[in-house]
């Protein structure tokens, strides 16, 4: 290729600016707000991920293999120490331990069946964020000995209040039906119907002596960074080989969140393709017109003895500078976009109301996502030189005599 | 469902058999302490209870003695219910149809084998299908079906029982064979006056690792046991202070 084609076709976007810059914004405008889309979706779902996974679950679990499935006590970890320290070898700051069991809670009036974890009070704020959930009263404190913490519909359902006394029936280790009285101490109102339901917090202390499991505990929740988890998870997997455990994390335990998360995405992309479409019709545009008015142009040009195949790169080379021009303007006017509304923060409880529901807290900061930001430009600049292949076929076809001819 | 009818179903030879061995193995009123071992594989452990068995009027109580943790748990069965009164909550808890078939105790029985030990002479029908040896050491088997629509937990019982009424075994057969399980008597021995088995062996079939041994430590037979110990509450009442 000549380099004065490059040097042409850059003389006739300067010699035309206003149309140039016309179209180069209307490609920058489309890009800048994709981008910014994917920012806010990306910090939508960073949102939801750590609410998520700091509601209960954690990032990562670690039980005895078939635990999750069928949780049963005698299914306990029998090598915790074993477990501590390769988590402390992996790095793994965050950890909790729990007991996990199932109940019937009963108040003098009715009964609920119910989720039962006994927590250390110490150790659990390193993962979830369960002891800033409580409504009313308070989170268990570790001296509390038969105390417990409910959510507000299971309290409400079983008519209950703060100092009421709870009875939990329970089978124990052995299979034994065991049942204490516990007092209630606080009420949980997360807007989340699962916790708000069906779930009893008592401290771990206490439900060991209940259930007959002295010291023993059936599963230890982690909390890492998303980006770490999987190497996080290779690495105690490796060092706990052996030893009849399962190591989940959080979307092996609850694969809808990810799949919601992969459908969100996906809608996305459908409307990056309609994004992409207006872009390909309003350069396609722009260009056909600007070789439409330069006929007469390439008649001159085709006397003088260059050949079509030149005139035809000339249209995609212009076609190709508009594009880069696009998308490097496009990316600034994104990332300034992004920018700004991670410093305030966008506010959905306006138009959305409550999303507390799906995890979604109500000021969204939008995160930049690189892997995201390199697709979407790289397509946003083939669909630039797509639009400007029907011209530059166009512009091929004349022959010098019609051109020159041409009104 | 007439009684008399389904009766004559069965083999009066049969029934005539059973009726001696449950004449053996309860008086009117039987009182006794039992050693319950129960083993499993990952753990094995021996509970104690006294029991209070009032055949006169069908009414039964079961009250754990060991360990600690379930000491003063009292079972009753009173008109064909079942209820746990715990002691710690001072409160009595129904036993629920949907809780019949759960393990009593953690063990290889369930609830539904504390309601139904009576009930499976009348609502079965009983045929001798089977005698080996003479005389009073003969060993007889007994084949028991469900009667038409009688509520039962099995499909079948196989029985072995001496000719003069000493139960030898029970095979509790089901649909789903994992749910089979056999009970053996064995160490007969004479005890307040009558020769009974001393130790008593429950073993799921498909868990050969798995079993509850129940051992006699006392017995007394033809008691009449204190109709108070029965009373609806009276059980939730004992140990507290009245108000």
């Amino acid at each position: 290729m000549k380099p004065v084609i490059f040097r042409l076709a850059f003389r006739n976007l300067t010699g035309n600016a206003r149309r140039t810059a016309l179209t180069v914004t209307a490609i920058a405008a489309g890009l800048g707000a994709l981008i910014f889309l994917w920012a806010f979706n990306d910090g939508l779902h960073r949102n939801m991920l750590d609410n998520f996974q700091q509601t209960l679950i954690g990032s990562l679990q670690i039980h005895r293999a078939g635990f999750f499935e069928n949780p049963k006590l005698a299914r306990h970890i029998e090598q915790r120490e074993i477990i501590l320290r390769a988590l402390e070898e992996a790095g793994v700051q965050h950890w909790t331990q729990r007991l996990e069991s199932f109940a019937l809670t009963a108040s003098p009036t009715a009964t609920e069946g119910s989720f039962l974890i006994g927590i250390d009070p110490r150790l659990e704020p390193r993962v979830t964020r369960l002891h800033r959930k409580v409504g009313s009263g308070r989170f268990l404190q570790p001296d509390d000995t038969y105390t417990c913490v409910l959510g507000a519909t299971a309290a409400r359902n079983l008519g209950v209040g703060l100092g009421d006394e709870l009875v939990l029936v329970a089978y124990d280790r052995f299979g034994v039906l065991s049942a204490e009285g516990f007092e209630l101490v606080g009420i949980i109102a997360s807007g989340e119907m699962g916790i708000d339901r069906g779930l009893v917090l008592a401290p771990l202390a206490s439900l060991q002596e209940m259930l007959e499991m002295e010291g023993l505990i059936t599963d230890i929740p982690i909390r890492v960074p998303e980006r770490e988890l999987d190497a996080v998870t290779e690495r105690l997997q490796l060092a706990l080989q052996g030893h009849d455990l399962e190591i989940l994390r959080w979307h092996d335990m609850f694969p809808v969140m990810k799949e919601w998360i992969t459908l969100h995405n996906g809608f996305l992309y459908l409307f990056l393709a309609i994004v992409l479409l207006i872009v390909l019709a309003g350069v396609l545009n722009t260009l056909l017109l600007s070789m439409l008015d330069r006929i007469r142009e390439f008649g001159v040009f085709m006397a003088l003895g260059n050949r079509n195949r030149e005139i035809g790169l000339l249209v995609l080379v212009e076609s190709l500078l508009i594009g880069v021009l696009g998308i490097a303007l496009g990316i600034l006017l994104g990332l300034l976009l992004v920018v700004l509304a991670r410093r305030t923060g966008i506010d959905l409880s306006a138009i959305a109301g409550d999303t507390g529901r799906f995890y979604v807290d109500p000021l969204i900061r939008p995160e930049l996502n690189l892997k995201h930001l390199a697709t979407t430009a790289a397509t946003v600049l083939s669909a630039t030189v797509l639009a400007g292949l029907y011209p530059a076929w166009r512009a091929m076809r004349l022959t010098p005599a019609e051109a020159l001819r041409h009104v | 469902m007439a009684a008399g009818a389904a009766v004559a179903d069965s083999d009066p030879a049969a029934l005539e058999l059973l009726r001696k061995s449950e004449r053996l193995m309860r008086g009117s009123g039987t009182e006794g302490v039992y050693r319950v071992r129960i083993v499993r594989p990952e753990w094995e452990r021996t509970l104690r209870l006294k029991s209070i068995d009032d055949a006169v009027n069908g009414r039964y109580r079961l009250e754990m003695l060991q360990p600690r943790k379930v000491k003063g748990t009292v079972f009753l069965k009173v008109d064909n219910r079942l209820s746990m009164y715990l002691p710690k909550l001072r409160r009595e808890i129904a036993i629920s149809p949907a809780m019949m078939h759960d393990p009593w105790m953690g063990s290889d029985f369930n609830n539904q084998d504390l309601l139904e030990s009576s009930a499976l002479l009348d609502r079965y029908e009983h045929r001798i299908v089977g005698r080996e040896g003479e005389g009073g050491n003969a060993v007889i088997t007994i084949e028991s079906t469900p009667k038409p629509g009688s509520a039962v937990s099995w499909m079948g019982l196989k029985q072995r029982f001496r000719a003069d009424g000493l139960p030898l075994e029970i095979r509790y057969l089901c649909k789903q064979e994992r749910r089979e399980r056999v009970l053996r008597f064995e160490q007969p021995r004479e005890m307040d006056g009558r020769v009974i088995p001393t130790r008593w062996v429950m073993q799921p079939l498909a868990q050969p690792d798995r079993r509850t041994v129940i051992e006699v430590e006392e017995i007394r037979f033809d008691v009449q046991p204190d109709p108070a110990l029965f009373a609806v509450g009276e059980a939730a009442n004992k140990g507290r202070p009245r108000r």
